[in-house]
């Protein structure tokens, strides 16, 4: 997540989009820990997602 | 386990790069390991006169069956897949199989407190820093072998499945009964999706985790468009994804 956010730093002005599915069953936890990374860039929240289960996370 | 999409070229063309294949190969030999076990014994796998030997401490046996699960001691997943060979383990254990998990992750102490808390039963030896652990940095895996060492089922991921159990342990038990039965086993794998290069990326429509308002990334008239959660719409060149477990 460090190294997305230095991307995002670096080339959101160039057209680059990174983006996180958190897939962590602790949804304040995980938040909390966005916050202190100080991620900027999209985060959606996919834990119990269909999307998620078809990759095998869950 | 950690899934990198870059979208580029016009827009529409997607590119998977796995940080690295975490898996097993159905029909090819269980390389042989040897790893501390929480309890400080020391557990090997080995293939000897066409059989696997398993030596745990001072204790030979030859299994007929192994399940060997790399898993990371702090990700819930494998914890809850670490759950359901709990329930096999104890299942199948006087009918001669045997489940180890190798953590690919944390060191000793993590390994042993995962084991405490979750009341494991079956060894959890510590791989961490290994050749063999290190083919399964990306993500946790499960093969089962039969008793000469070849794999004969394997998948990456896992699945607890609906209420009703048509989850990943219905398959391992089915396969392996058919493994002790001498038949031969009705799947050699469990399907998931996975990106390769070439795909088109799959739609993301889930809420913000900061939010709680929906977004969505997905090709919309060829273009990929990015609505994020208040409302405004980007239609970046390249994008960069992850699952992350945390």
């Amino acid at each position: 997540m460090v190294c997305l956010q230095k991307l995002h730093e670096k080339h959101s002005n160039d057209g680059l989009l990174p983006f996180a599915i958190a897939m962590y069953p602790k949804q304040e936890r995980v938040r909390q820990m966005t916050r202190d990374m100080a991620v900027t860039y999209p985060v959606f929240w996919g834990y119990g997602s269909v999307l998620g289960k078809s990759y095998g996370f869950g | 386990m950690w899934l990198t999409a870059i979208v580029t070229l016009g827009w529409a063309l997607s590119t998977l790069a796995p940080a690295a294949r975490a898996e097993f190969t159905s029909g090819q030999m269980l390389a042989d390991f040897s790893f501390k076990a929480a309890d400080g014994t020391t557990v090997s796998v080995q293939r000897q006169q066409d059989r696997l030997l398993l030596n745990q401490g001072q204790t030979k046996t030859q299994p007929k069956a192994l399940v060997v699960h790399v898993f990371q001691p702090d990700c819930p997943q494998c914890q809850a897949e670490m759950k359901a060979l709990e329930a096999l383990a104890k299942d199948y254990g006087g009918k001669g199989v045997t489940v180890l998990g190798v953590a690919h992750r944390g060191d000793a102490e993590a390994v042993k407190s995962v084991g405490q808390q979750l009341g494991i039963t079956y060894p959890l030896l510590t791989g961490t820093g290994s050749e063999f652990a290190k083919k399964f940095a990306a993500g946790d895996a499960l093969a089962i072998t039969d008793g000469t060492g070849v794999v004969r089922f394997q998948q990456v991921g896992y699945s607890a499945g609906d209420k009703a159990g048509a989850g990943d342990e219905k398959v391992w038990r089915r396969d392996l009964d058919d493994l002790l039965a001498g038949k031969p086993m009705a799947q050699d794998t469990i399907e998931r999706e996975r990106l390769k290069v070439g795909d088109r990326i799959f739609a993301v429509r889930l809420d913000s985790l900061m939010t709680g308002k929906p977004m969505s990334l997905a090709l919309e008239d060829g273009r990929l468009a990015f609505r994020d959660d208040a409302g405004r719409v980007l239609h970046p060149k390249v994008v960069v994804g992850m699952f992350s477990r945390y």
